[in-house]
């Protein structure tokens, strides 16, 4: 039977596993016939927004792994507003709101609210976190 | 209501017997990521209860081990596993 | 749904506690039938007698207080994560329901989504 699947991920992209097992899982899930509802990304997982990523051409980028999946999938990805604001990940709508001098949102994230991850919670017939 | 428990990091006898306690006799346990090194912890892999080991994980760490280990070898089969419970829970102790 | 949000870390050290939090307060306004269980280190995050602002930080945990207001009902402690502190109901900011095991178990088993942040 084909499953609906939400996923959160609250672990940061360079202290955890997270982010790279996340990928993987999604990636199966559509290889298994099963589909997205979306992922969200809360915490530090939300640094992976950052489109000012910049690292070595030899190292896993994990910004340009979910815009791969994104696009290959047409998956919404979507990193908590509250959050990543806290943190300098700020879309460009908030940036002017709150007079920030710039914004720093990769073009493929969305920034959403916590209600789009209980709708995709409740709309999923599994969740599974990745931390 | 069954429940994959996952846990992703070693964590303290404390937690695991928390963990342990809380777990329903449809539940099963599936470790990953760092969490695969309980499996060689000889304090905690004793009282580990219906546990999986994502394979590919512990291959990665150079944890391999011939005894009785219930293997979950890839990605593809951790996806089907998680169909075959009603939820999930990742047990987030750090 | 029914949710539950298991709190397994102190709180001030990490924000996962106060956006743990967070993220039960939006599934309840969005009318999800929500619980919170302490457990572990978690139970610290009731404790009476918190002093945040010495180093400069919210006392979000006086939040558990209110709770009522969010349609949040249900605060349970697992009995053993009180006794390994030597901790007492009393010591704690409000009251809970000090589940034993058969009722841990049982909360885990009938929710219908678990999280733990």
């Amino acid at each position: 039977m084909a499953l609906k699947y939400a996923i959160l991920v609250t672990g940061s992209p360079y202290t955890s596993q997270a982010h790279s097992s996340a990928q993987r899982f999604v990636d199966a899930c559509y290889r298994q016939g099963h589909s997205v509802h979306s992922v969200f990304f809360y915490g530090d997982a939300v640094y992976v927004a950052n489109e000012l990523w910049n690292p070595a051409n030899d190292e896993q980028n994990l910004q340009q792994g979910w815009s791969s999946l994104a696009s290959q999938y047409d998956l919404t990805i979507n990193a908590c507003v509250s959050v990543a604001n806290k943190r300098g990940i700020v879309s460009q709508e908030d940036a002017e709101l709150a007079g920030l001098p710039d914004h720093n949102v990769n073009a493929d994230f969305h920034i959403a609210g916590l209600g789009e991850w209980v709708e995709a919670s409740s709309h999923s017939d599994r969740v599974i976190h990745f931390s | 209501m069954s429940c994959l428990h996952i846990v992703n990091r070693p964590i303290s006898e404390e937690q695991l017997e928390t963990l342990v306690a809380s777990m329903s006799s449809n539940d099963s346990l599936l470790l990953i990521e760092d969490g695969c090194y309980l499996i060689k912890n000889n304090v905690l892999a004793p009282k580990l209860k219906a546990a999986k080991v994502l394979k590919i994980d512990a291959t990665v760490r150079g944890i391999s081990d011939t005894s009785s280990i219930d293997w979950v070898p890839d990605y593809d089969a951790f996806v089907a596993l998680t169909a075959e419970f009603t939820k999930t829970l990742t047990w987030t102790f750090h | 749904m029914n949710q539950l949000y298991i709190f397994t870390k102190p709180p001030y050290s990490t924000d996962s506690g106060k956006e743990q939090l967070d993220m039960a307060l939006a599934a309840a306004s969005f009318d999800q039938s929500v619980g919170l269980l302490f457990v572990g280190e978690g139970v610290w995050q009731l404790i009476d007698d918190q002093h945040p602002k010495l180093v400069g930080q919210k006392e979000y945990t006086r939040l558990f207080n209110g709770l009522d207001l969010y349609d949040i009902e249900h605060l349970y402690v697992y009995h053993k994560s009180l006794t390994h502190y030597g901790l007492l109901p009393e010591q704690l900011l409000r009251k809970v329901e000090i589940l034993n095991d058969a009722e841990y178990k049982n909360l885990i088993e009938r929710s219908s989504q678990v999280f733990s942040l």
